[in-house]
């Protein structure tokens, strides 16, 4: 297998990056690994085009969420979409003890794909709304409509009580 | 930005752990494990839905079909699927051991035998004068292990010859009447006396030997001479064995003859049939499956090997014949018009077929449309069930368009379907799974390119 040019620099620097997307969306080190991997792979034997439209990361991004929106559940027979996440005891004294990601990931698990693909895309790799539609192959409409969509369930997330204030949450309890 | 959106983007950062991102060396044999996938499935993709299909008839979403021409074909029904395996290399069929000559004769004496210099051979410094010893007795006798030989010069010291040579050879064998055994007698030109070259001293034309069984014999020929300098060294009494005889390849026995079809399309990839045939009466085994080589006439630069598909044939019986699928890629840089194809057996011997093709510009639909097989296939289920192929209906959805496309697969799941180049998400249904509710499914997402995609995998899991 020959190894395109700039392929191996491009993997080596931008791939932790696209790891922690791939985690969000998956939650698991495992899969974001295998996700990110298969995006690449699947962009090795376009490597050449797509450095020479010189955007070799929105592309690499677009196929990694395109391939998280389409790959089949029983790929990933441990993520099952839950209706509602079951109440904790004491959700702040979980989050006080830095639980943060588990309760995160348990959040975003809510979300179905899309509506997480487009918090992932426009909230943690801070791509513009066009930038999003772009990734995810839709338009800007629906990414501003999924986007409303996945906030409305986060902030009435209970997971996620402790991290909106009483100002910004205007927590319905 | 609002403020729920500033505090989602810190707690996305804050949640989402370091990573080192992943190894180059894991996307470098995933890439090489697709593409082994591509090839290995290959091997058994649909020939069915190629053997019959004049025409490949797509399915739109409006359930309006379209036809798109397929090249010309050759009648694939009852091949041997064509193999995706590298050539193996030649492996000559197991010569008989040869067998050891008896040599429990009675030992000769020098009354049975007349000896005289036979032959001479040398390589680097070291020299061998043979003696032949032929039995001129009225019985069978035998010349084994070494001599006594002595070898003398008039005026010259004697020199006693030592047991062992750089010459040994063959092995000793009952001499029957009229025949020979030999013994070399080597000299050499160097030794520990003279590390740099014994000097020319008299040459020695008399050796006295005494036979193991008794009695001494003279040679005496002055046309030989020993330099004796470094000594003299004897081989073993031997007897010449015949070179053994080539050993016959029954593979060499099989013909070839070759069915293509009478166009192939440059970019496409021409599926062919190689005859093999047993001419002879006995079956003719595959066990050293060979490779074969595919070229196109000169200028052309096609040339694939591959191994031949033996699996599946074990031996070609008597008189019979055995068509093998064969594939070649066309590529699209060969010129139009006739194409002479070769069909060589990759071995020491020719067994070798010829046909002419004519290529074909690439056609619209040919420029439009990538080829992409695969298989429909139940896995899991029982323990010890391996996957196995399932009739039933494949569906790729185009993951820009939505547009969707159908292909049926045949009874063994081969199936063979002509797409667009581009993404798509593969699915399939079977009645073989699940009274056909149950939803088969792709390993991943299909990229088909221009030049097609094969070893498509569609699983249907059983529980």
């Amino acid at each position: 297998v020959s190894e395109p040019d700039g392929f191996r620099d491009f993997v080596v620097g931008r791939s932790p990056s696209l790891v922690r997307s791939a985690w969000l969306l998956t939650g698991s080190e495992a899969m974001a690994q295998d996700l990110v991997q298969t995006a690449l792979a699947k962009t090795w034997v376009r490597w050449g085009r797509v450095t020479r439209q010189d955007a070799p990361e929105a592309y690499v991004r677009r196929v990694m969420f395109s391939t998280y929106l389409t790959w089949r559940r029983r790929r990933w027979r441990d993520e099952v979409a839950v209706a509602a996440v079951p109440d904790r005891a004491d959700a702040r004294d979980a989050f006080a003890d830095a639980d943060v990601r588990q309760s995160v990931h348990e959040a975003l698990r809510l979300l179905p794909r899309r509506q997480r693909a487009v918090v992932v895309l426009r909230f943690f790799d801070d791509l513009t709304e066009a930038q999003a539609a772009e990734a995810l192959d839709c338009s800007v409409g629906t990414v501003k409509s999924q986007t409303a969509k996945a906030l409305t369930k986060l902030r009435a997330c209970q997971l996620l009580r402790g991290v909106w204030d009483e100002e910004v949450s205007g927590d319905p309890r | 930005v609002t403020r729920v959106e500033e505090r989602l983007t810190e707690l996305l950062h804050s949640s989402a752990p370091p990573s080192q991102g992943v190894p180059f060396d894991e996307v470098k044999s995933r890439v090489r494990r697709r593409r082994a996938i591509q090839r290995s499935f290959a091997a058994s993709v649909a020939t069915a839905a190629v053997v019959v299909a004049t025409v490949l008839v797509v399915t739109s979403t409006t359930g309006h079909p379209q036809r798109i021409a397929a090249t010309p074909s050759v009648n694939l029904a009852g091949t041997i699927p064509w193999l995706d395996a590298p050539p193996p290399p030649y492996s000559p069929p197991v010569a008989p051991a040869p067998s050891t000559p008896a040599a429990d004769a009675r030992p000769c004496t020098a009354r049975d035998v007349t000896a005289a210099l036979a032959d001479a051979n040398g390589a680097g410094g070291q020299a061998v004068i043979y003696v032949r010893f032929r039995n001129i007795s009225t019985s069978t006798c035998v010349l084994k292990g070494y001599p006594r030989v002595v070898a003398s010069a008039p005026g010259h010291r004697s020199v006693i010859a030592a047991d062992g040579s750089f010459f040994e050879q063959g092995s000793p064998a009952n001499m029957r009447p009229g025949h020979d055994t030999y013994l070399g007698v080597e000299t050499r030109s160097f030794c520990s006396a003279y590390p740099n070259g014994a000097p020319s001293g008299p040459l020695y034309h008399r050796l006295a030997i005494t036979l193991p069984g008794g009695g001494t014999v003279v040679v005496n020929d002055s046309s030989y001479g020993f330099d004796v300098a470094c000594g003299v060294s004897l081989t073993r009494f031997f007897v010449q064995q015949a070179a053994p005889a080539a050993v016959h390849d029954p593979l060499s026995d099989l013909t070839v003859a070759l069915e293509v079809p009478s166009s192939v399309a440059a970019g496409s990839t021409l599926v062919y049939v190689a005859d093999l045939s047993n001419p002879t009466g006995k079956p003719v085994s595959l066990d050293r499956c060979p490779a074969y080589v595919e070229t196109g006439d000169e200028g052309s630069t096609l040339k694939e090997s591959y191994a031949l598909n033996c699996a599946p044939v074990g031996a070609i019986a008597a008189h019979d014949t055995v068509r093998f699928e064969m594939r070649l890629h066309v590529t699209p840089e060969v010129a139009p018009g006739p194409l002479m194809l070769q069909w060589t057996m990759s071995a020491p011997f020719p067994v070798s077929g010829t046909a002419t093709v004519t290529v074909t510009r690439p056609s619209a639909s040919t420029s439009r449309m990538a080829t992409v097989t695969g298989v429909l296939q139940t896995v899991g289920g029982p323990p010890g069930a391996g996957p196995l192929g399932v009739s039933g209906s494949v569906t790729f959805v185009d993951a820009t368009t939505g547009r969707h496309y159908q292909a049926t697969a045949a009874a063994d799941g081969t199936f063979t379907i002509a797409v667009p180049p581009g993404e798509y998400t593969v699915t399939g249904t079977s009645r073989q799974f699940d009274g056909g509710a149950g939803l088969c499914v792709a390993d991943s997402d299909v990229y088909v390119t221009a030049s097609g995609w094969s070893g498509v995998t569609v699983s249907c899991h059983r529980k």
